[in-house]
């Protein structure tokens, strides 16, 4: 495995950092993952989430990049006119453009959390080179059946004895109301403005352009409940080609490692499977150090 | 403001730099490097690190910050990292570093919690080290452990379902990452007051330097300076919300600034 500086954009201003497989491991046919932003995390990614992706992936023999957008982490912030989510929609660009430049291969999986997923969801819509997408706790909606779901936390003694301590001894996380850097993130970075018609419409779009993706949620959205909720809200069922996973004890930004292993674990799967025909495999994971406490309720198709 | 991104250290292993080259007239023969702090605290403190290098910059000082190995986009996995050595030695190959990319002669070594341990315990290693600036300092290893301890117990105590996290003889996972135990019996260690700097100018920056600190600080030549910025290190809400301090920083360029010149 080896990682370098990437340099991309206009008068590669833009940095990097491309993961690559020895060339034993390497895939050359599989897409590039690119690794974005979650909220203005630099591109390391919450806990290090990014950085122990990427070398999972070269493990697996695939090559990824992770950067940070205009104005977060390393990267300058441009002055232009454009939007900050045209100027993001530009920085994907200019990152895939570089890449095919350079390694020859015009095929990409973008990867992203939260505000991360919601970037990813556009990139993915907007150049047909995406062919598979990774959504982190991405566009979520309530739902009836959500608020029913719930309500039934109510009968769980846990539930009340976390939000009495929560209140009683004051450790309610601090959300973006009270941090002036989470409300610069939420203002400048997060915002995704999409209604449901709209996601739903990019669902299918993404679908029907046969764009490979898995959604990962946690229990740390409070938006979302449970894998069935994903067809509730778009009506669109989950498929081998449109993978739902519901991570129901882990938090959304993955803080205990091996929740992150795990996660980490499925997403080197889920890229490996085109490779070996669609049928997820452990061949190249290291399951040893994937250790399952995590609740995960797939709907996916299950492989045999 | 142009950067520039490098690979430095061991080819086997490298670490990450980002190169701030002085902006404008560098006035003086004196660069400055940023040793950040680990863990989460090294991710919460990314951008006011960034900043703080770029004013320094823009006061004419080069500036390098770098990643630990086991931090950041460095090479190795924290749980690597069986000791401060290791550390340490980046200490000196970022100093090495930043000595070529600027041509300065002497040095000016900031440390930022944890990463003021280190650059202490680094000090002696650098040849030409002009200060040590102390930020936010970690002044007692072991109380820096029980703080964080507290709040990885207090996070796991609030979890949806009761849950353990890896605590074994090798390792323990605080925080997000897991760390060996030997590296924490080393850090449980640290004591930055019983060091002496007999030849080094020293400066205790933060919103907590005026307690221990002030007391020892004449004796030892040290130099204190209270600044009020978020004081939030051992309070789990805000584990994951960026650190963004105004004071601090001004207060450290204005003594990268002022302190043992040396002229061009």
């Amino acid at each position: 495995m080896k990682e370098r500086i990437f340099r991309f954009g206009e008068n590669l201003s833009m940095v990097g950092i491309l993961t690559e497989p020895t060339q034993d491991k390497l895939l050359p046919n599989s897409p590039i993952a690119i690794m974005l932003n979650a909220g203005i995390v630099h591109r390391v990614g919450p806990f290090r989430l990014h950085v122990e992706l990427a070398r999972s992936l070269a493990e697996a023999g695939i090559r990824s990049l992770r950067i940070d957008l205009s104005g977060l982490g390393d990267n300058p912030t441009r002055s232009s006119k454009s939007t900050l989510e045209e100027v993001a929609l530009e920085d994907g660009l200019w990152a895939m453009d570089a890449l095919e430049k350079q390694t020859g291969v015009g095929r990409f999986t973008v990867i992203g959390l939260c505000s991360g997923a919601y970037h990813a969801q556009r990139f993915a819509c907007m150049d047909s080179r995406v062919v598979s997408a990774v959504f982190l706790d991405g566009i979520a909606f309530p739902t009836p059946q959500h608020c029913k779901r719930l309500a039934k936390k109510l009968w769980n003694v846990r539930f009340w004895r976390n939000a009495v301590k929560r209140r009683w001894l004051k450790l309610m996380p601090i959300d973006s109301a009270q941090s002036a850097g989470a409300k610069l993130a939420e203002t400048q970075f997060f915002g995704s403005n999409l209604t449901r018609e709209e996601s739903a419409r990019q669902l299918k779009q993404l679908v029907s352009k046969g764009v490979r993706m898995l959604f990962v949620y946690t229990g740390g959205n409070p938006d979302f409940s449970s894998s069935l909720q994903f067809e509730e809200m778009f009506g669109v069922a989950a498929n081998d080609s449109l993978q739902v996973e519901y991570y129901s004890n882990a938090e959304h930004t993955f803080p205990l490692v091996k929740s992150r292993q795990r996660l980490v674990g499925r997403m080197v799967e889920f890229s490996l499977e085109p490779q070996l025909g669609n049928k997820p495999s452990t061949k190249h994971i290291n399951f040893a150090r994937i250790q399952s406490d995590c609740d995960s309720s797939p709907v996916s198709a299950a492989p045999p | 403001m142009t950067t520039e991104t490098l690979h430095f250290g061991p080819s086997s292993s490298p670490l990450l730099g980002v190169y701030h080259p002085a902006s404008g007239q560098r006035k003086m023969d004196q660069a400055v490097l940023l040793c950040p702090s680990i863990g989460h605290e090294y991710i919460r403190s990314h951008w006011a690190m960034k900043r703080l290098a770029n004013q320094l910059a823009r006061a004419g000082l080069p500036v390098l910050r770098f990643d630990y190995h086991g931090v950041g986009d460095s090479s190795l996995e924290c749980a690597d990292v069986s000791s401060l050595d290791l550390w340490q030695q980046d200490v000196v190959d970022a100093a090495e570093e930043l000595m070529f990319q600027s041509g300065c002669r002497s040095l000016h070594l900031v440390g930022l919690r944890m990463g003021a341990a280190i650059a202490v315990l680094a000090a002696n290693k650098i040849p030409n080290l002009s200060s040590l600036v102390l930020w936010e300092p970690a002044l007692h290893g072991a109380q820096f452990l029980r703080n964080w301890r507290s709040m990885h117990n207090k996070i796991l105590d609030l979890w949806v379902t009761p849950i353990r996290t890896i605590a074994d003889d090798q390792a323990e996972e605080l925080l997000g990452s897991l760390y060996q135990k030997m590296l924490l019996r080393e850090i449980e260690q640290v004591e930055i007051l019983d060091h002496h700097f007999k030849d080094k100018e020293t400066v205790l920056i933060g919103n907590r330097v005026d307690g221990n600190a002030s007391s020892s600080s004449c004796e030892y030549g040290r130099k204190t300076e209270r600044v009020d910025d978020p004081d939030e290190w051992d309070d789990s809400r805000y584990l994951e919300t960026a650190w963004l301090p105004s004071n601090g920083p001004k207060a450290i360029v204005a003594w990268c600034n002022n302190s043992g010149l040396v002229a061009v």
